[in-house]
């Protein structure tokens, strides 16, 4: 009698919910959306290799609503993308190999046309978040065929890496913040970059705290070639400030060679020749 | 002991029966939530390549503080959109850029990549101070919320401002440049009558709205956009019948706008030359008359006594617009020396306005001291002379941008002076 009773039972389970719907189509559209020469160009230079997603297209999920931005005209999107990459990528590509910003990367690129304002009437050039997303402002107003705007373009993106590269491997804060421990302020836009360099800072901005000054030494370092890179040093005046940003750059040295085995100086010389490349290529 | 079993038995073919029910749910709405928000995308992307000419819009993006800006746009299947408008450097180009139809709070036009509508929402291109960082408080994301007739009806994404698309014509196009005939007609006030009251409003071309002379008076204010025959104003104004005018037609003589919607209009009172403009005095013999000349020696004198200074013999006139102090009037300079050009510079606020009928007459009247005036309170005289001998007939060199134009008291004719385009 029991045996028949689980026998009973093992067939009402079997049988009793055995309908099963077959899954049918998404109800969203999954095709692949038609894409232009832009998106062509953005898939083969940084998602397939790097899979590094560039925003040009405006999504306001990726801004600060508050702010009044607006996307980039098109034809500005693969001339500044082809300069950060010929600048930025592949610097790296050819010093710290392939494998390097596939690893330690943006996942995602922001391109916004407009200025980002700020309340004290500053502009922010750009935004790195969580070292996941990179921002670009102004991107409509770049001429790139001049040298000082192209290399402050992409300064950008060299800033916001380092960024990056701190949020992977944090450097040395400590021993940093040690350098210069008076001179950070929240008021840095009221001084120049030449009456900060007096001060033993590289930049204004870099007063603002330590990693942002670690991030300006860093650009300063890969926006100007050897020679030009010395030539601002040797013009300041102070000598404890010059003292001040040679230890600095040391630690940033240290910190490139033994985090990541790099040497900071090839990448500078590759990024300036980089420079003139994307100059050149414009003169064509 | 076998009742007990029975009753646990039939306990658990209930449970197993109501396992098995029936959990098909019965849909509330036509279909799933994804199905109708794709549906809902394609039926408006359907509707916006519907019309052949495109659509045209009238963008009041804030209409208590600015105006209106028309855009024409043509969408195409292929992703690209065509737009031309009456606003911004390109005014008059036909420009492309992307669009698509997304989700947000609902189903968005949205304009994805740089084009005219986008001027709206530039930090840096800005009316005035005032509206430092924001631009024109415009969007270029529109959700949509309903058709009415043959126009579509959208929210500024910003705001939820209601914007109208109506479908545009071949003419549209062709007549969009049309609307600067009208924007280049206004350069000083507005009013109409409202219970035998005049409301006075001033005319800000670069915001595109009208404030009213009476600061008490706020709730008139309104926005202007164009169109090419006339303009129209938001919000709308209603009259003492409790009728609202919107829409309205330049009359022949180019004097006032008569409203679409019944007996009622605003006049147009023009200023004799654009006063917006940087303008110079010269203290001579032959630029200015006897007694303004005294006049202004007086105050010399006594600025030299109160200061030991030396005051400019030349005057600014017009748009007296210092970095953090906006607006027009008049300009002093003292030199603290001369040879270095160094020294303060002293600013009184004026406010020129034209009057109805008389085309050549120039009004001037006092509004306050303006930037290190409270030290220089002596100028006064200068002020005094200019405000109580106010309005002036004006005499231009040409007629169409006049670089010198003598002004001439209608009170009292030894009051006169000359201005000079300053370059």
């Amino acid at each position: 009698m029991k045996k028949l009773v689980y026998i009973f039972f093992s067939l009402l389970f079997i049988y009793g919910c055995s309908e099963e719907k077959q899954l049918t189509e998404s109800n969203l559209d999954t095709d692949t959306p038609a894409l232009n020469e832009i998106d062509i160009f953005l898939r083969e230079n940084f998602t397939t290799p790097y899979n590094i997603e560039v925003f040009y297209k405006w999504n306001p999920n990726k801004v600060d609503f508050n702010r009044f931005l607006f996307p980039p005209n098109t034809e500005t999107v693969i001339s500044a993308m082809q300069a950060i990459k010929t600048i930025w990528l592949d610097t790296y590509n050819e010093i710290a190999g392939e494998n390097f910003v596939k690893l330690i990367a943006p996942r995602e690129i922001v391109l916004v046309g407009g200025f980002n304002i700020n309340p004290s009437g500053t502009i922010t050039l750009g935004l790195a978040e969580g070292g996941k997303r990179i921002t670009f402002f102004n991107t409509d107003f770049v001429d790139l065929k001049d040298k000082e705007e192209l290399v402050r373009f992409v300064a950008t993106i060299q800033h916001e890496y380092t960024h990056i590269l701190n949020q992977n491997i944090p450097f040395d804060r400590e021993v940093y913040e040690e350098i210069t421990p008076s001179g950070y302020t929240a008021q840095w836009f009221n001084s120049n970059d030449n009456d900060s360099r007096e001060l033993g800072f590289i930049s204004a901005y870099a007063r603002s705290n330590e990693d942002e000054d670690f991030a300006e030494m860093v650009t300063a370092l890969l926006s100007n070639s050897n020679n030009e890179y010395n030539a601002i040093i040797d013009a300041i005046t102070n000598e404890q400030a010059k003292t001040d940003i040679k230890a600095k750059e040391a630690i940033i040295v240290k910190y490139f060679k033994t985090e990541f085995n790099l040497d900071i100086y090839e990448l500078q010389r590759v990024a300036a020749e980089n420079v003139e490349k994307v100059l050149n290529s414009y003169e064509r | 002991m076998k009742d007990k079993f029975i009753k646990r038995l039939a306990f658990l073919l209930l449970c197993l029966s109501f396992s098995c029910s029936d959990n098909e749910v019965e849909l509330v709405f036509a279909d799933l939530p994804t199905k109708r928000i794709e549906a809902k995308i394609t039926a408006v992307k359907q509707l916006l390549l519907a019309s052949q000419e495109g659509w045209k819009m009238t963008y009041f993006t804030d209409d208590t503080s600015l105006g209106g800006f028309t855009y024409i746009f043509r969408f195409f299947e292929d992703g690209t959109v065509a737009m031309d408008s009456d606003f911004g450097d390109t005014a008059g180009t036909t420009t492309t850029s992307l669009w698509s139809v997304d989700f947000g709070a609902t189903v968005k036009l949205n304009f994805t990549t740089k084009n005219k509508i986008h001027e709206l929402s530039d930090a840096a291109n800005v009316p005035d101070e005032g509206l430092t960082g924001q631009g024109y408080r415009g969007s270029f994301e529109f959700l949509f919320s309903k058709t009415e007739g043959e126009n579509l009806v959208f929210e500024a994404v910003r705001d939820n401002t209601p914007v109208l698309f109506e479908k545009a014509t071949r003419e549209d196009w062709e007549n969009l440049s049309k609307n600067d005939e009208i924007i280049n007609l206004l350069n000083g006030e507005l009013f109409y009558t409202l219970n035998n009251t005049r409301q006075v409003f001033e005319y800000d071309a670069n915001r595109r709205f009208a404030t009213n002379r009476n600061q008490q008076t706020t709730n008139t204010d309104f926005g202007i956009g164009f169109s090419p025959n006339g303009i129209v104003v938001s919000p709308e104004i209603t009259d003492a019948n409790g009728i609202k005018h919107k829409t309205f037609t330049l009359n022949n003589s180019k004097s006032a706008f008569v409203s679409k919607q019944g007996n009622f209009e605003i006049a147009i009172v023009n200023l004799p030359f654009n006063i917006n403009q940087i303008w110079q005095i010269n203290i001579t013999e032959n630029e200015v008359s006897e007694l303004f000349a005294n006049t202004f020696a007086a105050v010399t004198l006594e600025n030299t006594r109160v200061w030991n200074e030396t005051l400019w013999q030349n005057l600014l006139f017009g748009n007296v617009t210092l970095n953090n102090s906006p607006g027009s009037g008049i300009l002093f300079y003292s030199f603290t020396d001369v040879d270095a050009e160094e020294g303060f510079l002293v600013q009184y606020f004026l406010r020129f306005s034209g009057i109805q009928d008389k085309p050549k007459l120039l009004d001037i009247s006092r509004i306050d001291g303006g930037f290190n005036w409270s030290f220089y309170t002596y100028l006064d005289p200068v002020i005094t002379l200019i405000v109580n001998n106010a309005p002036f007939e004006t005499a231009l060199n040409t007629p169409n941008n006049p670089t010198e134009i003598k002004l001439t008291s209608t009170i009292n004719s030894e009051v006169w002076f000359v201005i000079k385009l300053n370059n």
